[in-house]
Parts: structure tokens; C-alpha cells; sequence
């Protein structure tokens, strides 16, 4: 009897001892402290819990970098340069840096662990994005496979960006999908309307979060949405606007009409050239008609490359269509939103119609 | 068969909902290698190559670009419409990330589909991966050759 | 012949040549075939192992003598050595976390593999049926894992050189050939044989 407790006992008391050890070498090594993130040379200063990726603290803080893979190493988006306060360039990262921005200290946030002090550089617009926890208030099918969504914020809350830029929808775990991802899409509505987004989706075959959108969210679904971040704005000038777009490239075009109408811009023409190729492709007809009846220096020009008639649509090819309306191009500014096959078509066309090409503006869907 | 670790990592990548939504493997119950080696011995015995395989696939999809993604009738005997989506996929090998739109083939006399994407090419042309069986994505290099006349 | 007498240098000499724990007992074979690929994260696992069974094999030691033995408690070896040596991993995987991320990287992934690793245990129980000193513990320990570490360094070395020169069948390509080779390997250690007894 005394064996069964001696043994129970020097078996347990051994596995405290080991135990105990195991705490205290976590509580002196695995334990990183306090450490301050420098941002944009002191611009600001962050006093966080070491141990982490610097993506992940960094997002605990509510300061989010772009990532497309939520931190898994697998997209490269995370990229931040990384003064000091690092070690070496790991091996996950070495695929996604380019030879300048190695030599620049260019790092995937991700990969890199906050042990000490460290100095890093963000683009100022990312000091702006939030995070956002929405409720969807309007959920419309567009067209087959297109959805509006209007995303309201939670009270008190307001959204400030540009209209053009974007922002990442975040979809949860379901069916077979273990983890959260995030994906990339404009903002249609306008900045003045702030207590609210609205993205335009197009269902992707394959797609992770564009089936979680299509088949997991409604009228009154919780989603949240980081933003904004984007290159993608109208310019401050007075040149005509010329807008092309296909498909679910109408969102930002939207947002940035929208917004003209808001600050009362009326001394520059803009005209809005919406590609697709069947009628059932076009979507917020009557929407743009209407600006267009009450706005005369704003143009609705649907084109379709099918073989449909009796539209009373123009047709042709997008950019055909384009070419048409103008002569020379001399006091003009493009933004165009698409794949890069069009955006390149439509530059040709306008480039050689004499628009600069530093007049093109575009939000390349890549 | 066992296959090295690498390979069960990239076949874990490859599993529904991880990457994609169906992932790469459709209801193909076989290892990575031996689904990589069945398809190599029917490419190899025939004499081709991966390489060639997927050129002429890409191929394909040059020619079937449209601006708004509208339907294009190639060689008399194809119907091929290529997506324009935004975003990249990244390869579970870790080599690369790869543009999204797929582009469809219609098969005119049978009315038979594939489809396949930058990424589904990449692996093909670099892996001698073709997709597992019952996969929305594969591409049966048998059916490839003889469809594509080589 | 008493083991007891035997000087703890012969018995660091002896298992690395006469009683190498992977040539001669075929103890560690997993991640022996497994990492021998790379002859840079051979050296890095080779490291760690002769790191591991260096502290381990004097600490168990203790740990039996000190324990174990006074409470008749030597059925409990099994579940003890392991327990001390998967601690004392995690311990040296925290502090190689803390110390170097690029280390971390390339032999973290192998700390828990030395764990369950035959070698570390089989060395410990060795010891421990030799009733070996202390002294001879820590040497025979440090041995063990050179031992060991010799010849995964060894075979990564020869793998590597043969890709460049070899044409090997594909149906031998991978852990066919390498234990072909690990055999010519042992069979060559067999020359040392005879030149001191440890056991």
C-alpha cells in the first residue's frame, strides 16, 4: 500500500518540479515585457505587450495593416518597413520582398515578432483605418451574380475616407472554412453618407468570402470591416472626368459621382462609361438616370458588346464606345476601375487621343 | 503511399475551405504524389510535357479574353469566356501568387466544360499538378491532350 | 569487468566509434532519414541533439539515482526520463525562441521531434542499465550525440554529393538509398570494433 502512495507521490512531486520550471523559464523567456512601437519617427507611439507578430499587435491596437491572408504568410500584403528592433529576414519572407525593399528594411509584419523596442514606418492613410463593426441594414441582389450591400456602423460611430477608396470585409469560419480572411472592395457610396457603407459584391466561383457573402449574410447580419485604405481618388482639378467601368467596377465610380454631387462640384463635365456585355449585366440604370436628368453636367453612357437589340443602349466595345465620344483630349482626366486587360484597352485608346498618361487614374483589380 | 512531408503540407493547403473554397483536391482520396505521378505517367507516355500542356492552355485564354468578359468562339470548335476577378491566389507550394479569373472552355460538339485559372496553370506547368479527381478545376491530361489536338 | 572503472573519456570515444547509438544500436532513425536531406539543417538538428543528450543524460541520471532508486521506483524510468527530457526541451526551445528567431526557424521544428527521438531516451537507458558514474553519464552523453550527430552530418553530406554525381533508380530514390547508405556506414564503423568495450 505505502509502495502504491510512494510512487503516486514521487511521480506527482516530479511533475510539479518539472512543471515549475517550465512556468518560471516561460516567465523569463517566453515573456517579452512591455516594449513601444515607434511610428513614423515618433509620430506615434504605442506601448504593447511583446511576445506577438508585429501585424497582430500592431491590430490589437486597432492599427490594422493591409493583410489578405489574416497573418498566415501566404499574400505578402502586410509589408511595413522596419527601422530597427527586429533580427534577420526569415526564410517565410524572403518570397515576398523584392531586392529594394530588403535593402530598405522593407518586412512582412506577419512574420516579424515584437521582442523589444521597435521603429517602424506605415503610410500615413493607415493611421486613419478603423475597424468596423457593421450591421447589414440593405442586402439587394443587383444582378445575378452581383449583391448591394449597405453596411450601417454602430452609433456614435462615423467613417471619414475618399471616395474611390476601399475597404476589407472580413468573413467568419462556415462549412469547410476554418479560419477568418478578408477581401478587398469599393466603397459605392458617398464619404458624405458616414454613419454607413455601401460595397457592390460579385460572387467569385471558388470563392471564399464572396460565397460567405452570398450564402451567410442577410438583412441584420453582424460583419465587420476594416478601412479605408486606397490610392483610388479623384484628383483636385477642373479637367472633364472621363469614368470607365465594368461590372462591379460601377463602386467607386458611384461613390466619387455621388460625392461631386455633395460638394457641389458643377463646373467639371463628367461622363460615366459603363462596359458590359448583356443587358442583365447593367445595374443602378435608373439611379445614374436620374443624376443624369438632374445633373447636366453628369453623362450615363451604358455600352454593350453583345448582340442584344432594342436596349436603346450604345453599343460596341467599351472602348470603341470611348473613342467615339471624343476628339483630342486636352483637358481631361481618366479614372478608370477594372481588370488590368481593360484598363490597358481603355489607356491605349485615350492615351492615343492625347490624354497624358499621368492624367490615367486607375484601381487595378490585382 | 507516404509521401514526404512537404507534400502532406502542401496537401493540407490544398484541402476545401483552406485557399479556396473547394480547394484543389476534389473527392480524390489519393496522396498528393501519387495523383502528381498517376498524371505524369499518361503526359510522359504520350511524350509531352507540363509545359506544353499548359502554353497551349494559356493560349487559349489569350485568345478568349474580352474586355467585358464576353463569350468567344475560338478555332470552330471552342466557346471561351475569361472572368476578370480581383485578387490573387497564392500557390500552396509557396511559389508565387497567381490572378483569380477563370476561364471557361465549352467543348462546341459535346457542350463538355473546364475551366481553370493563372493559378491551376502555374500548377500544371510547374508541378505536374492537374487537379484532384471530381475537382471543379481539373483538367484529366488524357481529355487535355486529345482536346487539344497534340 | 567492472563499468564502473572505466574512464569517462573511453567511454566518450566508445560511443562515438564502437557503440555509435545510430550505427551500431539503430537508435534515432526517424529524423535521422527525415533531416538528412539538407546537410545545413543536419549540422543544426545534429547541434541541438548532442545538446539535448549532453544535459539530459547527467539530469535523468540524478534524477534515478537520487529518486528513483531509493524508492524502489525504477518501473517509473520510462514515464520519468521522458517527462524530464520533453521539459527540458521546451525549456531550450523557449530560450533559442528568445535568443535568435532565424535559429528558432530552422531548428525549432525539430526541437519536439528530439524529444520523442529513440536516440535521447535509448542513451538515457543505457546509462542507466550500465550503471554508469556520473561522470561517465555526462560523457557518455556528450558521446551518444556526437555520435549521432557524426553520422546524420555524414549522410546528408554523402546525399548531397550524390545528387550532383549519382544517378540512384527512382524506386530507391529517398529513404531506399539512404539506408543503403546508413548500412555501408555502419558496416564501416564495424572496423572500430574491438578496440574497447563500454558494455
Amino acid at each position: 500500500m505505502t509502495e502504491v502512495f510512494t510512487s503516486v507521490f514521487i511521480l506527482t512531486s516530479i511533475s510539479l518540479v518539472l512543471v515549475l520550471l517550465l512556468l518560471i523559464a516561460e516567465y523569463f523567456f517566453a515573456n517579452y515585457g512591455e516594449c513601444t512601437i515607434d511610428i513614423n519617427k515618433g509620430e506615434r507611439v504605442l506601448k504593447v505587450q511583446g511576445g506577438n507578430s508585429l501585424l497582430r499587435t500592431l491590430s490589437e491596437t486597432k492599427l490594422f495593416l493591409p493583410s489578405g491572408c489574416g497573418g498566415r504568410g501566404s499574400c505578402g500584403t502586410c509589408k511595413c518597413k522596419v527601422v530597427s528592433g527586429v533580427g534577420q529576414v526569415l526564410p517565410t519572407e524572403i518570397p515576398y520582398l523584392n531586392p529594394t525593399e530588403l535593402k530598405e528594411n522593407v518586412r512582412l509584419a506577419c512574420q516579424v515578432k515584437v521582442k523589444q523596442n521597435v521603429q517602424i514606418e506605415v503610410p500615413e492613410e493607415l493611421l486613419s483605418v478603423k475597424e468596423f463593426e457593421t450591421v447589414i441594414e440593405k442586402y439587394v441582389p443587383l444582378t445575378h451574380d452581383i449583391r448591394g450591400l449597405r453596411f450601417k456602423l454602430p452609433e456614435g460611430e462615423t467613417v471619414k475616407f475618399k471616395a474611390g477608396q476601399f475597404v476589407n470585409l472580413v468573413s467568419e469560419p462556415y462549412g469547410d472554412v476554418t479560419e477568418s480572411t478578408s477581401r478587398a472592395y469599393s466603397i459605392s457610396s458617398a464619404p458624405s453618407d458616414n454613419k454607413a457603407l455601401e460595397l457592390i459584391i460579385r460572387l467569385v466561383p471558388n470563392g471564399i468570402v464572396t460565397t460567405y457573402v452570398f450564402e451567410h449574410l442577410k438583412e441584420g447580419a453582424k460583419a465587420k470591416l476594416i478601412g479605408p485604405y486606397g490610392e483610388f481618388f479623384l484628383r483636385d482639378s477642373d479637367r472633364e472626368i472621363i469614368c470607365i467601368a465594368g461590372g462591379s467596377g460601377l463602386a467607386p465610380i458611384r461613390s466619387i459621382v455621388l460625392d461631386m454631387i455633395d460638394r457641389g462640384i458643377s463646373n467639371r463635365k463628367c461622363t460615366f462609361f459603363f462596359g458590359a456585355v448583356n443587358v442583365r449585366d447593367v445595374y443602378y440604370v435608373d439611379e445614374f438616370k436620374a443624376l443624369e436628368a438632374k445633373h447636366p453636367w453628369f453623362k450615363f453612357v451604358p455600352a454593350l458588346s453583345g448582340k442584344e437589340e432594342g436596349h436603346g443602349f450604345e453599343r460596341g466595345l467599351i472602348t470603341d464606345v470611348v473613342a467615339r465620344h471624343y476628339g483630342t483630349l486636352d483637358n481631361h482626366e481618366a479614372y478608370l476601375c477594372g481588370s488590368p486587360g481593360m484598363i490597358g484597352a481603355c489607356v491605349k485608346v485615350l492615351t492615343g487621343k492625347g490624354l497624358p498618361e499621368n492624367r490615367v487614374f486607375y484601381d487595378k483589380f490585382s | 503511399m507516404k509521401q514526404t512531408p512537404d507534400l502532406q503540407h502542401i496537401q493540407e493547403k490544398m484541402k476545401a475551405g483552406t485557399l479556396t473554397l473547394k480547394g484543389f483536391l476534389g473527392d480524390d482520396t489519393r496522396t498528393l504524389s501519387d495523383i502528381i505521378a498517376a498524371d505524369e505517367l499518361i503526359v510522359a507516355s504520350r511524350g509531352l510535357s507540363h509545359e506544353q500542356i499548359a502554353a497551349k492552355l494559356a493560349d487559349l485564354t489569350e485568345r478568349g479574353r474580352d474586355l467585358m468578359e464576353g463569350e468567344v468562339e475560338l478555332d470552330g470548335r471552342f466557346r471561351v469566356s475569361v472572368r476578370d476577378d480581383r485578387g490573387k491566389l497564392p500557390s500552396p507550394w509557396g511559389d508565387g501568387r497567381f490572378e483569380k479569373g477563370d476561364t471557361v472552355l465549352v467543348e462546341l460538339t459535346t457542350g463538355r466544360t473546364w475551366r481553370w485559372n493563372q493559378l491551376t496553370l502555374h500548377l500544371v506547368k510547374n508541378h505536374g499538378f492537374y487537379g484532384g479527381q471530381g475537382s471543379d478545376y481539373r483538367l484529366d491530361p488524357q481529355e487535355m491532350i486529345a482536346l487539344l489536338g497534340l | 569487468m567492472d563499468i564502473q572503472a572505466i574512464h569517462p573519456l573511453v567511454i566518450l570515444f566508445a560511443a562515438i566509434t564502437t557503440n555509435n547509438i545510430l550505427l551500431t544500436n539503430f537508435l534515432g532513425m526517424c529524423s535521422f532519414l527525415a533531416v538528412s536531406k539538407e546537410l545545413e539543417s543536419s549540422v543544426g538538428l545534429g547541434v541541438a541533439v548532442i545538446f539535448v543528450s549532453t544535459l539530459t543524460a547527467p539530469l535523468c541520471w540524478a534524477v534515478n539515482t537520487w529518486v528513483l532508486v531509493p524508492y524502489q521506483l525504477e518501473y517509473l524510468q520510462y514515464i520519468v526520463f521522458i517527462m524530464v527530457v520533453a521539459a527540458f526541451v521546451q525549456i531550450v526551445e523557449m530560450i533559442i525562441e528568445r535568443v535568435s528567431e532565424t535559429l528558432y526557424l530552422t531548428l525549432g521544428i525539430f526541437l519536439p521531434l528530439i524529444t520523442v527521438n529513440c536516440c535521447i531516451l535509448g542513451c538515457i537507458l543505457f546509462l542507466v542499465i550500465r550503471q554508469y558514474t556520473f561522470w561517465q553519464s555526462i560523457a557518455y552523453g556528450f558521446g551518444a550525440g556526437t555520435g549521432w550527430a557524426i553520422a546524420i552530418v555524414a549522410l546528408a553530406g554523402i546525399k548531397e554529393r550524390m545528387k550532383k554525381r549519382s544517378k540512384v533508380i527512382p524506386e530507391l530514390e529517398g529513404p531506399g538509398i539512404s539506408l543503403i547508405i546508413t548500412g555501408i556506414i555502419a558496416m564501416a564503423f564495424v572496423g572500430f570494433s574491438g578496440i574497447t568495450k563500454i558494455n
